[in-house]
């Protein structure tokens, strides 16, 4: 039986890099259904979707990354999609690895992360300390190794779709993923290769990291081993 | 030592509180960060009742519970500035989106005739 698949793209200020990563899907992953959220974008994002007659949600306001992704999974949700794939506007990731994530999910995992360092190793860069200590903070926590807990590209089965789309507590973030493997669901990682950003900036600053540390932190060893699983 | 032990106990119950809030859905885990860093502040202060008396002696304050009080009060009064903000960004939010819904509509009307 063949899986209904929709890729879920955020777009957020994305107008010089939407029509490269759709033109990318609709080249490397032809036959899998794509839907873009526009989160209230203040540059002419709209028109350039509008333009190209692209498949899209227009969210009336602005409403962060994790409201964009989540109309996205209410969309999956409510169309009956089997599997949901989170997939940057950017420009950061890769069309042609979307087969190989659905293949896992039909494989029987739960979540599949598109990851940068399964084969290969993690650089001891700054930015890559984080990282480590997100993987240290999992690790600990579920016993379970997750080499890329940031990487926004993931897919989703129908039962995390539900989760997500439905929960207010589950951003697409590394915390909710220790919530994820608390329940018990099986998550694989798949070797991508990602692709620096060429336009727009990302919101990484000292003061945000301090913050998106402290907050995952606190979230997975103080709140994710209380929930209601 | 009985102001550390209630310390213990508020900060425990603070925390058992968050928590049963967010298994309920009813708190955001944004939003409980700050309470829950507090409340491990809370445990700090009251497991090493030196450093409160430490730093209250360095600054002047007549006793400790002074300073504790005066650090409660400093925490409140920041929480309820941010809070003054939250609410007010989320008015602008929601008018925002009022009109736009009543603009779409208009619209749409318009459209059809």
């Amino acid at each position: 039986m063949e899986l209904k698949t929709l890729v879920i793209i955020p777009a957020y200020n994305e107008a010089l890099n939407i029509e490269k990563v759709v033109g990318d899907i609709q080249k490397n992953a032809s036959n899998i259904e794509y839907i873009i959220v526009n989160d209230g974008s203040k540059d002419n994002t709209l028109e350039v979707l509008q333009k190209n007659k692209y498949n899209y949600i227009d969210s009336i306001c602005n409403q962060g990354l994790f409201g964009a992704v989540q109309t996205g999974f209410k969309y999956a949700l409510e169309h009956g999609y089997d599997i949901a794939i989170q997939f940057d506007g950017d420009g950061q990731h890769s069309a042609k690895y979307i087969y190989q994530l659905i293949k896992s999910i039909e494989n029987g995992n739960d979540i599949a992360i598109g990851s940068r360092f399964v084969a290969k190793k993690k650089p001891w860069s700054a930015r890559m300390l984080g990282s480590r200590l997100i993987s240290f903070c999992i690790k600990c926590m579920t016993g379970k190794t997750i080499n890329d807990p940031t990487s926004g590209f993931r897919a989703y089965n129908k039962k995390c779709i539900l989760d997500y789309a439905l929960d207010m507590n589950n951003p697409p973030e590394p915390d909710t993923l220790v919530y994820m493997l608390k329940k018990g669901r099986i998550i694989e990682e798949i070797q991508v290769s990602m692709n620096e950003r060429e336009f727009g900036e990302s919101y990484l600053n000292l003061a945000n990291t301090i913050k998106y540390m402290s907050r995952m932190i606190i979230s997975i060893f103080l709140i994710q081993p209380f929930r209601k699983r | 030592m009985q102001l550390s032990i209630v310390f213990l106990i508020t900060s425990f119950f603070t925390f058992i509180f968050i928590i049963l809030k967010i298994r309920k859905n009813g708190l955001n885990i944004d939003d409980s960060i700050i309470w829950i860093i507090w409340g491990i502040l809370l445990l700090i202060l009251s497991l090493f009742p030196q450093i409160p008396t430490y730093i209250s002696d360095i600054l002047g304050f007549m006793s400790t519970s002074n300073f504790i009080f005066s650090i409660f009060i400093f925490f409140l009064y920041i929480l309820l500035f941010v809070q003054s903000i939250q609410i007010s960004k989320l008015k602008e939010k929601q008018k925002e989106l009022i009109q736009k819904l009543s603009l779409k509509e208009k619209n749409e009307r318009d459209s059809k005739k």
